[in-house]
């Protein structure tokens, strides 16, 4: 096994020589390696504020419409992706337990990857067909639509300040990790009491019943969101499962997974609202001014953009990638990774990286001339770190419906290998974000803020 | 668990290269201890490592002790010339070290299924260590309790629930024998670091804990509308009362007041300060301290690159003092606070005076969160 990270630590040396390397990338691949002998444990305080000093001096020029560009370039996109997304989920549902069957052309109105990730192959029409065999149409067209909301929800995730941040709505989209089984625990106890209740009463939920959206939204966190959902479509006994329809509890599993699907959609709603061309927090990221009661310069917008880099960089690496890898192959565990029970954590994984670069590139920063090599890298590290994570799908997606395809490919040296490389490729480009982009544009990241206690 | 057992492998293997007796320069102290001086305690990042440090007002290095993994803050034995530091959270060591460097360090590994938080206290008689920990695969806060007298070789002897989520800082009240605990009401676990995994229910507290029974006396929960508000530092004032400083892990556009005092048998107070000062405190206090004549408490903020300073009589703000990356602050033996960042600087700041006067820069150092004076 250390020859194996020898051998990567030579290729990423190598890589790299050619260039002016960032001091971080260097100290970056020593660091890895002891980092990857104890991948967790970390001291990662994700929800901490970076202390962003914000100088006058840098050698980079803020764009004047750094906020506009990001909003409008790419957060508010995405947010309508991720809305439209859940809205498909929720009409996939309707029909899928209601009986009513779907129309094939309905979800091709919706592009399966980000662009330029299409050639991942796994929502490809060679899976689609295989699987055909085995399972209901329906179950896999909400396996489709489910991995676009997973892939929409990877692209916003990041974005974890201002909308997302408010009102609970990351925890609600997304209450994960979630080491003591939390979730697991108040699905079965809301899941009995609602079968009870729904064999008396037909039709939807009793007020205030997970089976109501509304209602729904005022339940735990762990009841609402996408892990919820992945657990009722797949764990064994789940939805897309063939036979499914027969089998006892199936209406109310079905009222409370449509119940999900429509929370997401309106939590997805208020985000798109809030973001959009008249949104609240779109206006105020739009207009840093000293009355502005969040962003008082463009160096403040400029900061909030770095952390979310730096952040979503930690977060993909350190939470959702890093703990399935343990040790080595023979540790490694799918079922640490978000969307397993899905078979879509690379798909995540990729969504996840294929976002962060699309939202660096939509600010339009100005590097100055023998800086230019920073905004490339971090282009550079995430376009790789997102192609190895889309070839770790391909090469697990002969079961799209199925956990343990990843375990199997996670197993093989090759595979492991795969994602060790996109490990370090993300820790590059974090290297690369806190020590030279930062600075560059005068957002200078402190020690005791940068991870804060 | 076999990432915590690669930790202990990892510790073990670490103490065994540095050998017991690692602590540096006790020359040095001896030297500046006859001067008319103060001593703090500071952990730091240095280009030798990790090292829990004695400095002197000035900066001046007096001993250095060097750690596993990053620091965090103190328990003083002042009596008996030691102290403890804790590792960061999720801390998997300790070390206790005489802070005139004339005994070799002794460490403690917390024990399976427990970290650190990074704080801790002794009894009075020393016969005592208590530290906050995280029991974290049922999600409970404790106080670990180790023998510290002489024979017990700080062995842990039990636990006390703290009656919250994520406790951060304890200290001792006045009576010797009540421990007050901040419950950040953060829910973390180690395989995912720092991450708050309860952000929605949220539930933090100001506990005060009975240090020979364990009994929970007296409980306080801030408003409702305040559970993302978490409690972490605290800083006893003349008077006796607790200082308690915040961090909001709320939306930024919320700005709730980060600085409160409580005196017990009564609901916890609030102090917002200015509009202005309050959002440069970012919602996020790292640390307080209070001053050698008890009615003034300083907030440092590193996330907003200031210190704040508070009346702790009124609770009136006083001053605000702009440090970038600022964060450990203790009182200055002649008025006023010791200050240090991460960026390597120590400096002065005067009563009345608005500024930090730089006293030492050290180059590739790092201070952290915490200064406290021996």
């Amino acid at each position: 096994m250390s020859g194996l990270l020898q051998g990567l630590d030579m290729a990423m040396r190598a890589r790299t020589a050619g260039r002016k390397l960032p001091r971080a990338g260097m100290m970056g691949c020593k660091a890895m390696q002891e980092r990857y002998i104890r991948p967790v444990r970390a001291a990662t305080a994700l929800t901490a504020a970076l202390a962003i000093s914000l100088g006058a001096a840098q050698a980079g020029a803020l764009p004047a419409d750094l906020g506009p560009a990001l909003a409008r370039g790419y957060i508010a996109p995405a947010m309508v992706e991720f809305q439209q997304a859940a809205v498909s989920m929720r009409e996939g549902m309707a029909a899928f337990c209601t009986g009513a069957s779907l129309h094939a052309g309905q979800a091709d109105a919706a592009p399966a990857m980000p662009e330029g990730s299409g050639k991942s192959g796994h929502e490809g029409p060679q899976a689609s067909a295989s699987h055909a065999r085995e399972a209901p149409p329906d179950a896999l067209e909400l396996d489709r639509r489910f991995g676009r909301l997973v892939q929409a929800w990877s692209g916003i995730a990041f974005l974890r300040f201002g909308p997302l941040v408010d009102s609970n709505r990351f925890e609600r989209i997304f209450f994960w990790p979630d080491p003591r089984g939390v979730m697991l625990r108040q699905i079965q106890g809301q899941l009995a009491a609602a079968d009870k209740a729904q064999a008396g009463a037909e039709g939807a939920g009793a007020p205030g019943s997970i089976l109501d959206p509304q209602a729904l939204a005022t339940h735990s966190v762990a009841l609402q969101g996408l892990p919820a959902l992945e657990y009722m479509l797949y764990r064994d006994t789940g939805l897309l499962r063939a036979g499914a329809q027969e089998a006892q509890g199936f209406a109310a599993a079905c009222g409370y997974s449509r119940a999900i699907a429509g929370n997401l959609a309106s939590i997805g709603s208020e985000l798109a609202s809030l973001w959009g061309g008249s949104g609240d927090y779109a206006a105020r990221f739009s207009k840093p001014a000293g009355d502005n009661p969040i962003y008082r310069s463009n160096q403040e917008v400029a900061g909030e953009a770095v952390k979310a880099l730096s952040t979503g960089l930690q977060f993909t690496r350190d939470i959702e990638l890093l703990p399935m890898l343990g040790s080595g192959p023979a540790k490694a565990s799918e079922k640490k990774a978000p969307f397993w029970r899905s078979g879509k954590s690379a798909l995540a994984l990729a969504a996840s990286a294929r976002g962060l670069a699309a939202f660096h590139d939509a600010a339009g920063w100005r590097y100055a001339a023998d800086e230019a090599w920073i905004g490339s890298s971090i282009d550079d590290e995430l376009t790789r770190a997102a192609a190895a994570f889309e070839s770790v799908a391909q090469a697990a997606a002969a079961a799209p419906v199925q956990a343990g395809a990843l375990q199997a490919w996670l197993e093989t040296e090759e595979g492991y290998r795969q994602l060790v490389l996109a490990s370090l490729l993300l820790k590059n480009a974090k290297g690369i974000v806190d020590e030279n982009m930062a600075p560059a544009f005068g957002a200078r990241i402190g020690f005791n803020a940068l991870d804060g206690d | 668990m076999h990432s915590m057992e690669i930790d202990r492998r990892r510790f073990l293997s670490w103490l065994a290269a540095v050998g017991a007796g690692a602590a540096a320069s006790p020359g040095a102290w001896a030297a500046a201890s006859g001067a008319d001086s103060a001593f703090y305690l500071a952990a730091r990042k240095s280009p030798e490592g990790y090292q829990a440090t004695v400095i002197d007002g000035q900066g001046r290095l007096q001993l250095a002790v060097p750690m596993p993994a990053r620091g965090h803050s103190f328990a003083i034995d002042a009596a008996r010339g030691r102290a403890v530091v804790f590792g960061r959270q999720p801390g998997f060591f300790a070390v206790v070290f005489d802070t005139g460097g004339k005994a070799p360090p002794r460490t403690i590994v917390p024990p399976e299924g427990r970290h650190f938080f990074g704080h801790g206290v002794f009894s009075p008689d020393g016969k005592r260590l208590f530290a906050t920990e995280n029991d974290y695969d049922a999600g409970r806060g404790v106080l670990g309790i180790y023998d510290a007298s002489e024979a017990g070789a700080c062995r842990r002897i039990g636990e006390f629930s703290t009656g919250g989520i994520g406790p951060h800082e304890v200290v001792l009240m006045p009576d010797g024998r009540t421990l007050c605990v901040a419950n950040g009401g953060i829910l973390t676990h180690p395989d995912y670091g720092k991450l708050t995994l309860n952000a929605a229910d949220m539930e933090p507290s100001l506990a005060y804990i009975d240090m020979a029974t364990g009994d929970l006396l007296e409980q306080h929960r801030l408003a409702p509308s305040l559970h993302r508000l978490s409690i972490r530092h605290l800083v006893l004032d003349g008077s006796g009362a607790v200082w308690f400083g915040c961090q909001h892990t709320g939306p930024a556009q919320e700005q709730p007041p980060l600085v409160g005092r409580h005196r017990r048998g009564k609901a916890p107070e609030l102090f917002a300060g200015p509009a202005s000062v309050l959002r440069d405190m970012r919602n996020y206090v790292g640390s307080l301290a209070c001053d050698v004549s008890g009615t003034r408490v300083a907030t440092s903020s590193p996330v907003g690159g200031c210190i704040v300073v508070w009346d702790a009589a009124t609770g009136k703000f006083l001053e605000r003092i702009a440090l970038f990356d600022g964060c450990g602050v203790a009182p200055r033996r002649q008025g006023g606070f010791v200050l240090t960042s991460g960026q390597g600087e120590v400096a002065h700041a005067l009563p009345g005076d608005g500024q930090a006067v730089r006293q030492f820069l050290s180059s590739g150092v790092a201070w952290d969160n915490h200064l406290r004076r021996v």
